[in-house]
């Protein structure tokens, strides 16, 4: 997140309202910004969807593709993913800047997505031990204006949904 | 924890929701604004062709014979009098360097500062080394433009009580070309916040300093009414009316009866703003 410079003052009001549970902007400190989701989006994946949350904007895509199951798992597909910080998101990201935080959220997704009831693995499977489909899922950050996890894994969620 | 999902929604025009009769001439960069010859170029302008053709994406002013595009996106370009609310970036030797959002970073010299212990005092060069005491990086002022250089820079100036360093409230960035140039800048309105809209875009929301007493109290009411203040300005630039007292008190009376958090929905945004609209339109004609 591009850092913000506030007078002492401004910083006094803001931490009084959020102890009053009231943000500068009117919201309570539970309260999510209005999420805009598009799916469909990329034409030459399987499955895309794209998440507007406040500043943040996440774009993912999901490729489909045979391999061979993994060793412990021989009935079920797996998904594989990777998170592109773009230099564009915000001025941090500049050069590899944003590869640390890419990878702190890439094994973040892989823990999510490792139980059953988010996505059915074995629906994955094509034939046992030989064959199954792999789910690679690309997020790219557009623009980075906080609540990255949360934006991201609705993306990825929206994606997955879309895939076909 | 409820969380609203939406899906994106093409933008309307604005122009079937205006009704207004005097059309602005609005050019792109490229547009033709005219064939005749004999007007002179003004800003935003260049000579191609035997046409005159615009620079800048704006609407076209004309006085006589000079012709020039006034752009409606612009950085703020500083004019003498002006009243900019400024961030202060830097602490240099004798002068702070201010944040305005115009091209070059705003001068505030020490001796256009004013000094607690009187007005014609000569700086010494222990103000020189106080000066982070008065002014650090970061903080927020309300100062009038004294003169603009040569480069585009601004110079300003805090010789007067009702500038200086601003406490607690709540800053809004918003294009310059959006306020309203009016008489005064500093607005008290009823609703218990003050606002001051500087020319340079940047709207600070300040709860009315009242008798010091009933600070504690008034707190909670205040915070409400001034994140309510927040989000009806930017429901206002979003929908790209002027802002100015009149305009900002009839979209906060507007929005009273929707929760605060609400007015930034597109929806209740676009209602709010056709009914200041309305009542503006009444108060005219």
């Amino acid at each position: 997140m591009a850092s913000v410079t506030l007078s002492e003052a401004e910083k006094v009001y803001i931490v009084h309202g959020v102890q009053e549970d009231l943000r500068v902007d009117g919201r309570g400190c539970e309260d999510y910004r209005c999420v805009e989701v598009e799916t469909d989006v990329v034409s030459n994946t399987s499955g895309s969807a794209r998440v507007k949350l406040g500043h943040t904007d996440i774009l993912v895509g999901v490729k489909a593709e045979m391999g061979t199951p993994k060793l412990e798992k021989p009935n079920e597909g797996y998904l594989e993913f990777f998170v592109d910080c773009s230099a564009s998101a915000t001025p941090e990201f500049e050069g590899r800047g944003g590869d640390d935080l890419g990878t702190e959220i890439a094994n973040t997704l892989y823990r999510i997505f490792n139980n059953k009831s988010s996505v059915d693995l074995k629906t994955l499977c094509i034939s046992p031990r030989e064959h199954c489909w792999v789910l690679y899922v690309d997020v790219l950050l557009l623009e980075c204006g906080g609540n990255l996890f949360d934006a991201i894994s609705i993306a990825v969620k929206a994606a997955l949904f879309n895939t076909r | 924890m409820a969380m609203e999902m939406r899906l994106p929604v093409a933008r309307k025009p604005l122009s079937e929701r205006l009704g207004r009769d005097t059309k602005k001439h609005l050019v792109v960069p490229g547009d033709t604004i005219t064939t005749d010859t004999g007007f002179m170029r003004g800003h935003g302008t260049y000579m191609g062709e035997e046409k005159l053709i615009a620079s800048v994406a704006g609407s076209v002013e004309r006085v006589n014979k000079l012709i020039c595009v006034k752009a409606l996106k612009t950085r703020y370009i500083g004019e003498v009098g002006d009243i900019v609310v400024g961030r202060i970036t830097e602490v240099q030797q004798k002068r702070w360097k201010v944040e305005t959002n115009s091209r070059l970073d705003s001068v505030l010299l020490l001796s256009s500062m004013n000094l607690p212990g009187g007005e014609l005092r000569r700086r010494s060069a222990e103000d020189e080394l106080a000066m982070r005491g008065f002014l650090q990086e970061g903080d927020l002022i309300s100062a009038e433009v004294q003169a603009v250089f040569s480069d585009g820079a601004v110079s300003l100036h805090t010789r007067s009580l009702k500038y200086g360093k601003l406490g607690q409230g709540v800053l809004v960035q918003v294009s310059p070309s959006l306020v309203k140039r009016q008489k005064t800048h500093f607005h008290d309105l009823p609703c218990g916040a003050s606002v001051i809209l500087g020319n340079n875009g940047f709207i600070w929301i300040y709860p009315t300093p009242e008798h010091k007493e009933e600070e504690a109290g008034g707190f909670i009411a205040n915070l409400e009414v001034i994140s309510r203040l927040r989000n009806c300005i930017i429901s206002l630039v979003t929908q790209r009316m002027m802002l100015y007292d009149t305009s900002i008190l009839y979209c906060y009376e507007a929005s009273l009866p929707h929760q605060i958090k609400d007015i930034l929905k597109p929806e209740i945004m676009e209602e709010i703003v056709m009914e200041t609209r309305q009542r503006l339109l009444e108060q005219e004609g």
